[in-house]
């Protein structure tokens, strides 16, 4: 279970070591029943998914969602049309699965609703590793919708736990847990707010959440004062690949519900208005230039918006860059404006053309061989 | 107190129920999320699933927002039971009436409620429409096709005591149309919890569509998951759920997780959702959709490399290996993007094309594929053809207008929270232009077919003698009959939790239950259909050896009716226990007592803070 209080006291350090070393003999002493057991003697490989055996690269990471499953699939930036499907994740009708994925490419982090109801659904994370399919639940009585965050070495995973549906807000509980569902404990608990969003780690290694109250949104660090980011609702946070910055979008409300683009400075005090005048939604960071973008609509002429270069009607809303930056994701709306935004498709753009992933409806990350 | 504490051990094995599904795989549905799953929890109630739900339903939902589906408060016993509509208030926060059953709640607020709710089942899955089974109960137990939670906990919040259901729950639980009015109760409940703890959508006229913007809201929760301007949620996704429609804007890209409730509930009165299996009507023509692409040359449908959709299943299209060859490749949902690559073949009376996607190439019936088209307009009118409920048309917040969107900002949210939603969070009114159901109204005699002149008969041996050993025990028959018309709702009360009553066949201990009148048709299978006039409950009496030690036992068991002529017959049984696991109480069946009951069961659940 990944219930555990923020004053849970750790195991002593000398605890820890003759546990692991238990478990070690243990594993030695049962390896070959569970080989035999498994039909797996002789071989020491377990079932693989056809992604264990394709060519190494840069792999787009897909969810199409199938009523009460996800189909999870990759593909090639370059080759769109041939998607390999990893795994098949059950969950509640009506409810597409949230993730991301791991920093060294090779797991799907997975927020499926598999419990609660529709009306108040309760989700679960789940672990799948790419190679063999293998689902890890790793906890329970997750609050859907939310994206989990990887550790940077890709070990643990944040994410939050919250009442659902409760009439009254409680207190947001901010937890870690080991991809496996081991150690799980509480991080830090929230009260009176209204969300807790863990969005990156910064320069100096700390988890970096954006909280929302009834001030606006702040970044908050352990250890580290909080900065303020807007007076009102913010939105795609995302810490830049050195750590320093947080771009995100503000949305505004003095003149109608609007979205503007922002960046903050985690190592100063100061946010950045990126564009005062223009609406954007959407943020990505382009890891080999470490800088921003935004999908701003098409009537905007905002000089950051680098990726509304165009060729087709409609706009695009950045999701992620592949690792080397040569490739970004984004959702293709077919429409005119925000207010008119017609269908989505999923893109890839590359080499300055663009692809269109059919019946794709959920970019997870990028995958990598 | 030895009774409560044997509700509390019974509790604490749905505790463990709960612990022992929390250590197993992951799965598609999971127990542990809620201390409230079936079969271990919750009340055991039979109800009845009307066989013409889509027209019975509707029936029923007109005469609650009315206040004409259920008498008025009438007693049972020495309980008080009511359901019946209390009314709304009106007017805006500076001038509110007070509440009045002659303001209704617009019909369609509550069809979609229900259908969001429940998909319009007040019975468990397992029991085909015209049965008689479990009542719907889900993880959270909420019972019945409004999934009333409130006032039907265990451990307070209206049970005569823990293990004992109130003769209202019972009634909320076993009889359709007193479960359609308590949610109608509740929805308005929401309603009136503005001005003083809820901000009011436009001019709190409860006749407008949108003015029931807060109290739907409510319905679910006043939480800040479902404000619209939530961060996880795509503010480009549109003003509401497409509700399954695959005409309506959204239909493949977005779920109805994807939405807050208020929007799933209004995307289903403007896209009303059609009778279980029954495909969608085209959309109307100049609705702003693409017109259907003319027939290719030669007559066929499609041609080569044209992109198609597929539409109308329901559950998924098959693509199979040949022409109407078994076992399908893959099933592919509703609104899947499919890729011709030849055809057309005719087998078993149906026309086949050679589809891809993706990897997959194999063959698709003609009938789930259509042309792709381009997005509707969110504002087009509905093909209201064999819809549940005629489509509505009503405007969602206007959150381009300063005026509406101020009522959303975090302040004006979180003032309304910190408060306790105290002062009835003034910052959050937002104005709106009304629109009103076209709903026709209902005759209101036409609750007499749902209430009947029910009488119930309790048949059995009313002085029981039973046997138990380690692991089994004896029975005595018990039969419940309706010699009236319609349903005649029954509730089951034991003086000791080791008394169990249920049917013969299940394990299920049974709360409550319902007899069916002979003026009412029992479906026992679909197809071909097999129905008899009328039910009875047939029940045995029992008991759970477990909970007993060696020696003589009595305890009482009483039935009641809910509805109708009074009757109320007790059952005294006395059972010889020649062993078991029980507790110590040899005279009362008490079992062992439990030191601190209550912190256990609260600290193994996880998030629960209420049996509510």
């Amino acid at each position: 279970m990944a219930v555990s209080s923020r004053h849970m006291t750790r195991h002593h350090d000398y605890s820890r070591l003759f546990i692991a070393l238990g478990v070690i003999a243990g594993v030695m002493a049962l390896a070959p029943i569970v080989a035999a057991i498994a039909g797996l003697s002789g071989t020491g490989v377990g079932p693989r998914t056809a992604f264990a055996s394709a060519p190494s690269g840069e792999y787009v990471v897909f969810g199409r969602n199938e009523g009460a499953v996800d189909v999870i699939s990759v593909a090639r930036p370059e080759d769109p049309g041939a998607l390999t499907e990893i795994t098949r994740v059950p969950h509640i009708d009506g409810f597409t699965s949230t993730g991301a994925v791991s920093p060294d490419g090779r797991r799907l982090a997975l927020i499926s609703v598999d419990g609660g109801t529709a009306s108040h659904p309760v989700a679960s994370l789940n672990v799948i590793d790419m190679e063999t399919g293998r689902i890890t639940r790793a906890a329970g009585n997750v609050t859907p919708g939310q994206v989990p965050l990887w550790s940077p070495d890709g070990d643990d995973l944040v994410f939050t736990r919250m009442p659902s549906g409760n009439e009254v807000q409680g207190p947001i509980h901010l937890l870690r847990v080991s991809r496996n569902g081991d150690d799980a404990r509480t991080l830090d608990e929230f009260a009176n707010v209204l969300g807790v969003y863990p969005s990156g780690y910064d320069y100096e290694g700390r988890l970096v959440t954006v909280v929302l109250d009834g001030a606006g949104s702040a970044v908050d660090r352990e250890g580290v004062e909080r900065i303020a980011l807007s007076s009102s609702l913010t939105r795609d946070w995302k810490v830049s690949p050195d750590g320093r910055q947080i771009a995100f979008v503000e949305v505004q409300t003095t003149s109608g519900v609007a979205y503007f683009a922002r960046t903050a400075r985690l190592d100063g005090r100061n946010v950045e208005a990126l564009s005062a005048a223009v609406s954007a939604l959407g943020t990505a960071w382009d890891p080999a230039t470490n800088s921003a973008s935004f999908g701003v609509e098409p009537a905007g002429a905002d000089p950051t918006g680098r990726i509304q270069s165009l060729t087709a009607p409609g706009f695009d809303v950045p999701l992620g860059y592949s690792a080397s930056g040569k490739a970004l994701i984004v959702n293709h709306w077919s429409g005119a404006s925000f207010a008119e935004p017609g269908r989505p498709q999923l893109q890839v753009l590359a080499g300055g053309g663009r692809e269109t992933y059919e019946d794709q409806t959920r970019f997870y990350g990028w995958a990598s061989r | 107190m030895g009774l409560k504490i044997e509700r509390i051990i019974l509790a604490l094995a749905i505790s463990a129920f709960a612990l022992a599904a929390a250590l197993a795989g992951p799965g598609s549905a999971r127990a542990d999320h809620y201390a409230c799953h079936p079969p271990a929890a919750g009340w055991g109630f039979d109800t009845y699933e009307y066989e013409d739900y889509v027209g019975k339903y509707n029936t029923a939902i007109d005469l609650a927002v009315r206040g004409w589906a259920v008498p008025g408060a009438y007693a049972v016993g020495d309980e008080t039971v009511n359901v019946s509509y209390q009314g709304v208030e009106t007017g805006s926060r500076a001038a509110r009436t007070v509440a009045s059953p002659a303001n209704g709640i617009p019909p369609t607020v509550y069809k979609a409620i229900a259908h969001i709710e429940a998909d319009w089942s007040n019975a468990a899955s397992q029991v085909p429409y015209g049965g008689v089974g479990p009542t719907l109960l889900s993880m959270d137990c909420g019972y019945g096709i409004g999934q009333i939670t409130s006032g039907m906990g265990h451990l307070g919040g209206g049970a005569l005591e823990p293990g004992v259901a109130a003769a209202r729950q019972a009634v909320i639980g076993t009889h359709p149309l007193f479960n359609i009015a308590e949610g109608v109760r509740i929805l308005a409940d929401k309603w009136n919890s503005a001005p003083n703890y809820r901000p009011i959508a436009g001019v709190g006229d409860p006749a407008a569509i949108e003015d029931w913007y807060y109290a739907i809201w409510s319905y679910n929760g006043f939480a800040f998951v479902n404000h619209p301007l939530n961060p996880t949620k795509d503010p480009l996704r549109g003003s509401v759920w497409n509700c399954g429609d695959p005409h309506a804007p959204g239909y493949g890209v977005f779920n109805r997780g994807d939405y807050t409730y208020v929007e799933d509930v209004y995307g289903c009165v403007r896209f009303p959702p059609m009778p279980k299996g029954v495909p969608y009507p085209p959309p109307l023509a100049g609705n702003g959709t693409a017109p259907p692409l003319p027939p290719n040359p030669g007559g066929a449908k499609f041609a080569a490399g044209d992109e198609v959709v597929v539409f109308g299943t329901g559950s998924g299209l098959n693509i199979r290996p040949v022409p109407a060859g078994d076992p399908p490749l893959t099933v592919v949902p509703d609104g899947t993007h499919l890729t011709i690559l030849g055809g057309p073949q005719t087998a078993n009376g149906l026309t086949w094309w050679n589809v891809q996607l993706g990897a997959i190439s194999g063959w698709a019936a003609e009938q789930y594929l259509s042309a792709p088209q381009a997005e509707p307009a969110p504002d087009a009118p509905v093909n209201p053809a064999g819809r549940m409920w005629p489509p509505q048309a009503f405007s969602m917040p206007n959150l381009a207008s300063p005026e509406v969107a101020s009522a959303f900002t975090v302040a004006a949210f979180s003032t309304c929270e910190d408060a306790g939603f105290a002062g009835g969070c003034p910052l959050m009114d937002f104005p709106t232009t009304p629109h009103y159901d076209s709903s026709l109204p209902p005759n209101p005699s036409d609750a007499a077919y749902f209430l009947g002149a029910p009488v119930l008969q309790i048949v059995g041996e009313t002085n029981v003698k039973l046997s138990a050993g380690a692991t089994s025990a004896s029975s005595s028959p018990l039969t419940i009959k309706n010699l009236g018309s319609a349903l005649a709702p029954f509730r089951i009360r034991t003086s000791a939790g080791w008394l169990v009553v249920k049917h013969p066949v299940e394990s299920r201990r049974l709360d409550g239950g319902i007899a069916i009148g002979a003026n009412y048709q029992v479906v026992d299978q679909k197809s071909p259909r097999i129905a008899t006039a009328g039910r009875d409950s047939s029940l045995i009496i029992t008991v759970d050896p477990t909970y007993l030690t060696a020696g003589t036992h009595t305890g009482t068991v009483t039935i009641d009716s809910l509805l109708g002529p009074a009757t109320k017959t007790v059952f005294t049984v006395t059972v010889v226990s020649t062993g078991g696991s029980g507790g110590t109480g040899a005279g009362s069946g008490s079992p062992s007592p439990v030191p601190q009951p209550t912190p256990y069961y609260r600290a193994i659940v996880p998030n629960l803070t209420a049996d509510q």
